[in-house]
């Protein structure tokens, strides 16, 4: 069963680095800043430190912490039931959020195998991932608000080489966020009671394989419509969107809360956009992003509990 | 320290200098030119031959430079966007001095002997015009020194050369206007090198004017 986890742990790993490629790289590539080793060296780096420094928070996130023993029958179903959605909605093209995911289909089976779920503990993961979006733009808001009042008294080639080490400076963060609470979340799901070096041995490969989502699927087609379809922003925009998405989604790694980086982002380039003041906002594709949020843990939610009755 | 693709300050500094100095050899051209058409109202045939070369000696010296630096821009350097951009402004500049060397040719061709041609040139207000030009050309130069000085000054800047362009276009029309009025009409041939001659000198404004508008969408992409 361990080496099944494990298994289901790599593929949902690699679908989690397709999804998220344009976050993870996408940026460094899109802007020139950075050629595509370059990008990939500073993701690795990005995500190992996470995953390593911090993931070990998120290793009881699910079971330990919304409900008590569910069996690795269930957490088998809970790895498994999320790739194949995450890979659903990513050859969809539609924004998923893994952590979503995960705790929908987490929570239908833990409720299907007669788990005790810990009310208190999902109040605090729904309650956040309301919050987390408006503290984005907040955090956001002032993060470009203060940018805005420096960049322009530099020169050109200072504010130039400020962009540059902004965009690298920011998919680092999102790296790092992203290897402690995504990355931690499959890791400890997967690891079976694994500690030591060899739960560290398993990050690093679940980095690896997650790498080797970003490098062979991932074209930016995901993210993208996050970044490119819902809104313009100037570097530094993308810059505050950047920093104030990772570090709530750092925040929420400290509460061993699943976080979503996409969802922190929208809040975000919300907060960005309302500094910018000349950002246009496609709201159609913004409410269907937001329906994603919704549907995508009920659907989880519902099918997890189904297969688990089952 | 090195990152892979990742350049610091040194590479694009070199290059914010290298498009001064395709700008000062720009700049050279069009005050070669002024210099060619005082020397051709006083009628000093080697001065105009040798002033001529010197344009188009900076024509080329201008492409060569741009063409080398051009190479370097594309190899890797500034934010996604700006870089195309910087390759646009140096295309610009270079344009200037191809004006330049387009109605250089002109007054060194066997049409600018002719007298009428030749009193057009040494009127007021075609030296007016020709100081307008040059004018303009200045301001792109103004701009281009206020890289290092931040937004605000940049977008204080730009409107000067909007504003000497405007000079040199309505001092060239009144030099167009001079040349349909005169009494006796001259070989309609002249009429025609001599309109091409304001237009292509004019072209020099314009381009300038092209450039600054390039600087402007750099101000936006940089500073957001």
């Amino acid at each position: 069963m361990a080496d099944t986890l494990i298994v289901s742990g790599l593929a949902l790993s690699f679908v989690f680095g397709w999804n998220n490629s344009s976050f993870l790289i996408g940026n460094m590539r899109g802007s020139g800043v950075l050629s595509l080793k370059g990008a990939v060296a500073a993701t690795v780096v990005g995500m190992l430190l996470g995953v390593l420094a911090e993931g070990p928070k998120m290793l009881k996130s699910l079971d330990g912490s919304l409900a008590l023993s569910v069996p690795s029958s269930g957490l088998l179903l809970t790895l498994v039931l999320s790739a194949a959605l995450m890979l659903a909605l990513t050859v969809a093209k539609l924004p998923a959020s893994l952590s979503s995911a995960m705790v929908g289909a987490f929570l239908g089976v833990a409720l299907g195998v007669g788990a005790s779920v810990r009310l208190p503990q999902v109040e605090l993961v729904v309650s956040f991932w309301f919050v987390a979006p408006v503290l984005a733009g907040v955090v956001a808001y002032l993060l470009h608000k203060g940018m805005s009042r420096v960049v322009p008294r530099l020169s050109i080639v200072a504010s130039d080489t400020f962009n540059r080490l902004g965009v690298v400076a920011g998919s680092l963060l999102v790296a790092y966020s992203l290897g402690a609470n995504n990355l931690g979340l499959i890791t400890g799901t997967s690891a079976a009671g694994e500690g030591g070096a060899g739960l560290a041995l398993l990050s690093a490969a679940m980095t690896g394989v997650a790498l080797l989502g970003v490098v062979a699927l991932g074209k930016g087609n995901v993210a993208g419509t996050m970044g490119d379809k819902m809104l313009s922003l100037s570097p530094q925009g993308v810059l505050a969107v950047f920093s104030a998405s990772a570090l709530l989604v750092w925040v929420g790694t400290q509460l061993a809360v699943p976080m979503s980086i996409s969802q922190c982002v929208l809040g975000g380039m919300i907060g960005a956009a309302v500094s910018q003041r000349t950002a246009v906002i496609n709201a159609r594709l913004a409410y269907e992003t937001i329906g994603t949020w919704v549907v995508v843990p009920a659907v989880a939610f519902l099918v997890g509990y189904a297969l688990a009755v089952a | 320290m090195k990152i892979p693709g990742l350049s610091f300050e040194s590479k694009e500094r070199a290059i914010v200098a290298g498009i001064l100095k395709e700008y000062s050899i720009v700049h050279e051209s069009v005050l070669d030119f002024q210099k060619l058409t005082r020397a051709s109202s006083s009628r000093d045939q080697a001065a105009v031959a040798g002033l001529v070369q010197k344009v188009l000696d900076s024509e080329q010296a201008s492409a060569d430079f741009r063409r080398s630096l051009s190479t370097e821009i594309a190899e890797g350097a500034f934010f996604g966007g700006v870089r195309e951009d910087m390759l646009d402004l140096l295309g610009r500049l270079h344009d200037v001095a191809d004006c330049a060397k387009g109605a250089a040719r002109f007054i060194g061709s066997d049409a600018a002997l002719d007298g009428f041609a030749l009193a057009l040139i040494a009127s007021d207000s075609a030296t007016e015009f020709f100081a307008d030009v040059v004018g303009t050309v200045e301001a792109l130069g103004s701009l281009l020194e206020a890289f290092e000085l931040g937004r605000k000054e940049m977008m204080g800047r730009i409107p000067k050369v909007e504003e000497m362009e405007r000079a040199a276009d309505a001092s060239k029309d009144e030099v167009t206007r001079a040349l349909f009025a005169q009494a006796e009409r001259p070989d309609p041939v002249t009429v025609i090198q001599m309109r091409d001659f304001l237009f292509t000198t004019d072209g020099m404004a314009d381009r300038a004017q092209d450039a600054s508008d390039v600087v402007l969408i750099l101000v936006a992409k940089g500073y957001g």
